[in-house]
């Protein structure tokens, strides 16, 4: 018994001491989350650690959940957002309260990485050299120039109004589609306009942002918000990259990514480089294509057909009993057909809380969304069966399961068949959308190519998945066939 | 021992009442043909004397025992089951669906199914062949000389028959109804037969049962009721002279 018990204590220790050198890191979905991420996830690689990536995490709250349940360790937020929407302060926190409220959760923030992605005011650098501007207090002495701002920023509390009021700027603003504010910059239509403070369109369009001299802006300083279980080392190793990252460098990273097609591992092994925090030797490990792609169908298959499998156990089986006891069936296909009408999204992320994220979450919502062609596909079809065979079945003396198993369940297969069919359809194509809760498959590329205006990558993930869907509808008729009753052939 | 027994049986039919005191001793090995206009009970007599229809107040004996309705599946094993639909199973072979009852029951008797259903076939004039044949692919006539092989191959000791020809043309019929007299000849038993059609009735029955509004008008040998009719309306339902 004690030799048992030494064992098991020895191999809880393994066990800890192996997954305590694994850390994973999250990602937010969109350009800078990734290179973030990348950083932090090479420069842990560097130091001994194993990471695990699960990037195409969706928005903060699916971050912010996943960290808290454990299923991520560590991935990179702003300072702003942790206040206003993690914690609902309602102000913008220091670091020192965002960390000291975020004790009571188990969680901490690593010093700010230097850089603050928030509202920005901009213009050329050409205009800015000529006119000798170099922040928003200096624009007051131009009352001439035309500003041109995104609706958002004309609206907000941190935005136009009130910059306006504590600057004293005497210019009115007009208001203009985000998208078309740098191509009217370069044209001299308009003078000024707002942008992110890190935005590669920064970079690209030679741009100066103006400094913020009364520090009108909240800061969101990217900073790594983390599980202090990771550990003493990997914390100190993210406090190294403390102040390394200036607004200019993420600027330029960002640009390199959207405008140089880089992608997003090389930006960030190039960055870590360049600070001397990995020898110049690493070299990029690049996935090719064909296995890369193969793998993810695989898993894109493998969360279809899991789905399907469960729905198939549940939903024919329920089908026969509300056939045998219809009274509740209406509400019973009532509420399985409300389920549909959730956005995918939302179902996907409805399990996150009780599931974590990753696969579970995944299969779970596919077989929640298939449920409802195979049950009434199963009930109609029951339903539908000629009430002379059923009378005659009863007349002859066979019970209710041989008249189900003899009569009734073969005469229904074509139509639970082709309820299966479209469950299947369904779920390849909803499949891809488990990638934003990291459930990995061909919507993996579709969620990093979204992310980064990348629209070969999204394709990459599009065409397998559409060709996958085409193919289930293809096997499913040859399966029809082949089972299609001979009286019916 | 009469094996199916009705006494002061009383039941509605969605409000109507569609058998009001109907008492009746069917004879062992004869065919009863009940006769009646439409609505006036004959359908309901059949379905409570096969325990589909449980009566309002009444008693059914099957093989002198009252009727077990908790056993009813088991007690309809004994008692084949025609009807004007016939109701072959699409999905299953000619041969599978008068090999049905094998697939319900072990067997007791010791006779080997196949044979009594190439007997059977033979008797009702069917080709060996057919038994690979699927329903769909027999006319009217042959579907129905099936559904009766089908019913008959336990060896039920009692036969219930709803209108069993009523779908089929003239030659047709006569031919069956030839065919179950033969099979009558060699395998006695007790038959229940509604029809609408005196025509048949005199053919088949040696009993008649004549029923209006629930109510057995007349019960007695085709002869005696032909002979003499308890009233006029008996003497209309089952004259085949058209009126």
């Amino acid at each position: 018994m004690k030799k048992l018990l030494i064992i098991f204590l020895l191999l809880a220790t393994f066990w800890v001491a192996a997954t305590a050198q694994k850390i994973t890191v999250g990602a937010k979905h969109f350009n800078e989350g990734y290179i973030l991420s990348e950083i932090i996830a090479q420069l842990l690689e560097e130091n001994g650690f194993t990471v695990d990536r699960k990037y195409n995490l969706g928005g903060t709250m699916v971050c912010f959940k996943a960290l808290k349940q454990g299923e991520i360790d560590v991935y990179p937020e702003y300072t702003g957002t942790i206040s206003f929407e993690i914690l609902s302060s309602g102000k913008n926190l220091s670091v020192e309260e965002i960390r000291a409220q975020l004790q009571d959760m188990g969680l901490a923030v690593a010093p700010p990485y230097g850089f603050s992605n928030t509202y920005a005011l901009v213009m050329t650098e050409a205009l800015s050299k000529e006119k000798n501007i170099r922040n928003i207090s200096e624009l007051a002495q131009h009352p001439n120039l035309t500003i041109g701002l995104s609706y958002e920023f004309l609206k907000r509390q941190d935005g136009w109004d009130n910059l306006s009021k504590a600057y004293a700027l005497p210019q009115a603003a007009v208001g203009l589609e985000h998208g078309l504010a740098y191509s009217a910059l370069t044209e001299n239509k308009i003078q000024i306009t707002d942008a992110y403070s890190t935005d590669g369109e920064i970079i690209q369009n030679h741009l100066t942002v103006l400094e913020d001299n009364q520090k009108f802006f909240p800061d969101y300083l990217a900073t790594s918000f983390y599980r202090p279980s990771i550990g003493e080392k990997a914390e100190s190793i993210l406090r190294k990259l403390t102040g390394q990252i200036s607004e200019s460098e993420m600027q330029a990273m960002n640009a390199a990514v959207l405008y140089e097609k880089k992608s997003f591992q090389r930006v960030a092994s190039e960055f870590l480089q360049k600070k001397g925090f990995v020898d110049g030797s690493t070299v990029e490990t690049s996935t090719s294509i064909v296995p890369d792609l193969l793998n993810k169908t695989g898993v894109h298959l493998k969360l279809t057909f899991l789905a399907l499998l469960l729905a198939i156990g549940f939903a024919v089986p329920l089908g026969i009993v509300l056939y045998w006891h219809p009274k509740p069936a209406r509400y019973v296909l009532y509420f399985v057909g409300l389920l549909q009408t959730i956005p995918s999204i939302a179902l996907l992320a409805i399990f996150i809380p009780f599931t974590g994220i990753g696969q579970l979450p995944a299969v779970l919502a596919l077989f929640l969304y298939g449920l409802l062609p195979i049950l009434r596909n199963t009930y109609t079809g029951l339903q539908g069966i000629d009430p002379v065979l059923k009378k005659v079945a009863i007349g002859m003396g066979m019970n209710r399961a041989q008249r189900m198993r003899l009569l009734e369940f073969p005469l229904a297969i074509p139509f639970i068949l082709s309820g299966i069919r479209t469950a299947a359809v369904i779920s390849v194509g909803t499949a891809t959308l488990a990638a934003f809760i990291g459930a990995g498959g061909l919507g993996e590329y579709i969620v990093t190519g979204l992310a980064l205006n990348n629209s070969s990558l999204i394709l990459r993930g599009a065409i397998p998945a559409a060709v996958l869907a085409i193919l289930i509808e293809i096997a499913f008729e040859i399966l029809e066939r082949i089972l299609r009753p001979k009286y019916l052939r | 021992m009469d094996p199916l027994v009705l006494e002061n049986v009383y039941h509605t039919y969605n409000g109507q009442p569609a058998l009001s005191g109907v008492s009746l001793r069917f004879h062992e090995k004869k065919i009863t043909a009940v006769v009646g206009r439409s609505g006036s009970g004959k359908s309901t007599l059949l379905q409570v004397l096969n325990g589909m229809l449980q009566p309002a107040q009444g008693k059914v004996f099957f093989q002198g025992q009252p009727f077990d309705y908790s056993r009813a599946a088991a007690l309809r094993l004994q008692m084949g089951y025609v009807i004007q639909g016939i109701g072959l199973f699409p999905h299953l072979t000619v041969e599978q669906n008068i090999l049905i009852h094998t697939r319900l029951q072990r067997r007791t008797n010791g006779t080997n199914p196949v044979s009594r259903m190439h007997l059977l076939m033979h008797m009702m004039n069917l080709p060996e062949a057919y038994g690979k044949k699927y329903p769909h692919e027999l006319s009217g006539g042959e579907q129905q000389r099936v559904g009766i092989c089908r019913a008959l191959l336990p060896n039920p000791t009692v036969l219930l028959m709803d209108e069993p020809l009523g779908a089929l043309d003239s030659i047709t019929r006569e031919d069956i109804q030839r065919e179950i007299l033969q099979l009558q000849q060699s395998e006695e038993r007790t038959v229940v037969l509604i029809t609408h059609s005196p025509q048949e009735a005199l053919a088949l029955g040696d009993y008649m049962v004549v029923l209006e509004a629930g109510k057995v008008l007349q019960y007695d040998t085709k002869e005696n009721v032909l002979k003499n009719p308890a009233n006029a309306l008996v003497e209309r339902l089952t004259s085949t002279r058209p009126v």
